[in-house]
Formats: C-alpha cells, sequence, structure tokens
C-alpha cells in the first residue's frame, strides 16, 4: 500500500521492540537504536514527573514560609531531596549501559 | 532532448539513475514548498532535555533546601518580650490591644471570665482585618462576619478557616509581657 507521507525524507516508524509476551519486559535487541531510544525518553518522562513534584514542593515550601509556618520545611526539603536522588539514578544508571552499545 | 553520446568516448559514458533523479526532483518541490534551514536548526535531543530536566531538579532542591533555612534561621530568632499590661489592669471580659512583635502588628489581650488572661494576634487570618473581642466570649471580624473562639482562638463561623495565632504571655514583677507568637 503505497500512503502518502507529509515529508518523504522522514525514516519509517519501526514497532518497539516488545517484551516476551508483550509484557514490560526488554524483548531481544533492546539496546538496539529504537530501543536505546525508548530508555531515554523513559527516563525523560520520569524525571518531568519528579520535577513538577518539586516544583509543587518549592511552592508549597514558599507559601509555609510567608505564613510563618516553619515546623514543616525541613519535610518538605527532604522530600525535595529524595526527588532529587531518584532523578539522578533515573538518569545515570542506565546511562553506561545504554552508550556501551 | 537526445544528447549526442559518442560511444567509443567511454568517458562519455553515465549511468542515468531514473528513480533516483526523479525522488531528487520530489524532494526539491516540498523543499521549495517549505524551506525550512534545517541545517541552521538548533538540535535538541533527548539526552539533552534529559540532563536540562535534571539540572531542573537539583536546582528545586536547593530551592527548597534554601527556603528550609531561612524558615529555621527566621524561626530561632530571639524576639523580644514586650510589655502589654499590668496585673490587674483588665477587669473580667476587659481586653487591650498592643504592639507584638514590633509596632508593625498587633495582639489582643483578653481577660476571659474563667479563663483568666489570653492573647492572640489580632490579624483575622481570611483577609487580615483587626478582629475584636465582644463580651459574648467570641472575637469578631468586622470585614467579613468571621468569628472565632476567644478560649481557643478556633475559627467557629464566617469566611476565616484557620485559628488565630497564639501570643504566649509571662509576668514578672507585676507586668504582663507578650514572650512569643505561635502559628497554628
Amino acid at each position: 500500500m503505497n500512503r502518502r507521507r507529509a515529508n518523504p525524507d522522514d525514516p519509517i516508524v519501526h514497532r518497539p521492540p516488545q517484551g516476551p509476551g508483550g509484557g514490560p519486559w526488554p524483548g531481544p535487541n533492546y539496546l538496539g537504536l529504537p530501543g536505546r531510544i525508548a530508555i531515554v525518553q523513559g527516563q525523560m518522562f520520569l524525571v518531568a514527573v519528579i520535577l513538577i513534584a518539586q516544583l509543587w514542593l518549592v511552592t508549597d515550601a514558599l507559601y509555609e514560609l510567608l505564613s510563618g509556618k516553619t515546623n514543616n520545611l525541613g519535610w518538605l526539603a527532604l522530600a525535595s531531596l529524595i526527588g532529587f536522588i531518584i532523578a539522578l539514578i533515573v538518569t545515570l544508571w542506565p546511562q553506561r549501559r545504554i552508550e556501551i552499545s | 532532448m537526445p544528447q549526442n553520446v559518442n560511444p567509443r568516448d567511454e568517458q562519455s559514458i553515465q549511468p542515468v539513475d531514473h528513480v533516483g533523479a526523479f525522488r531528487a526532483s520530489q524532494q526539491e518541490e516540498w523543499r521549495q514548498e517549505f524551506p525550512y534551514p534545517w541545517d541552521e536548526d538548533e538540535i535538541v535531543t533527548r539526552r539533552d532535555t534529559l540532563h536540562f530536566l535534571l539540572a531542573g531538579s537539583g536546582a528545586l532542591f536547593l530551592a527548597t533546601g534554601a527556603i528550609a533555612l531561612i524558615g529555621k534561621l527566621s524561626d530561632g530568632a530571639t524576639v523580644k518580650a514586650v510589655p502589654v499590661a499590668k496585673i490587674g489592669e483588665l477587669p473580667e471580659n476587659g481586653w487591650k490591644v498592643f504592639d507584638f512583635p514590633d509596632q508593625y502588628a498587633q495582639g489582643i489581650i483578653i481577660n476571659l471570665p474563667g479563663k483568666g488572661l489570653v492573647a492572640y494576634s489580632d490579624v483575622c487570618t481570611h483577609l487580615s482585618c483587626a478582629v475584636l473581642y465582644r463580651s459574648d466570649g467570641h472575637l469578631h471580624c468586622p470585614c467579613h462576619d468571621g468569628l472565632f473562639d476567644a478560649a481557643t482562638g478556633a475559627a467557629l463561623a464566617g469566611p476565616p478557616t484557620r485559628p488565630l495565632p497564639l501570643i504566649h504571655l509571662s509576668i514578672h514583677d507585676g507586668t504582663i509581657y507578650a514572650v512569643k507568637e505561635e502559628l497554628r
């Protein structure tokens, strides 16, 4: 079937590699280019979610500070630190594996 | 238009890629319609975006930490005890407004029947109007009819939902001092 494409230069999009039985596990050759792209995209999604949560935390901290309530500020900073550590792990842990292949 | 090609001249014989030429002309056509300068485009890779997000996460943690630090430092700041009244100055249901902790903020001290002296910030927790004591045991905000319990400072009616900040009192040499404000 000859489909019309808006940009003929665009590469053909293949289905990403899937795990056995269609589950969440990585399929064969998951460190090929499409698999690595999917991994980095997943990392971006996770870190973006963490960033949004941290944005909420800093907003709440500022509100509490300006309201004169300082009891929970330490806990908010701790939660933000945990978010940052998780973001670091999400970013750095798979990096070596991705870049070796 | 046919070209004059001498078959004996090897230099002039070149394979003609009709399909390639057609594709090139097709590409040329849409590139003319959308003359986007691809070469000048600043490409941001997914990994660049990931590192940018990670840097943002670190910056937000630092900002939250700085806010917590500022809160800790301001929490430990010493507040000078302010004399507000003399013992026996306020009769039952008597009340008085005083400056605390400085001239830019006020508190209200009340001598409640059966409970004694209590003091709160007189700033309504709704929209910061000054509350007034009513002898029925309530503090009333005249701006939007907010009502607080004079015994506890809790919000009872109207728009306010948070209790009034409590002011701790101390008595020394017959003088009542306001020593600390507790936000609740």
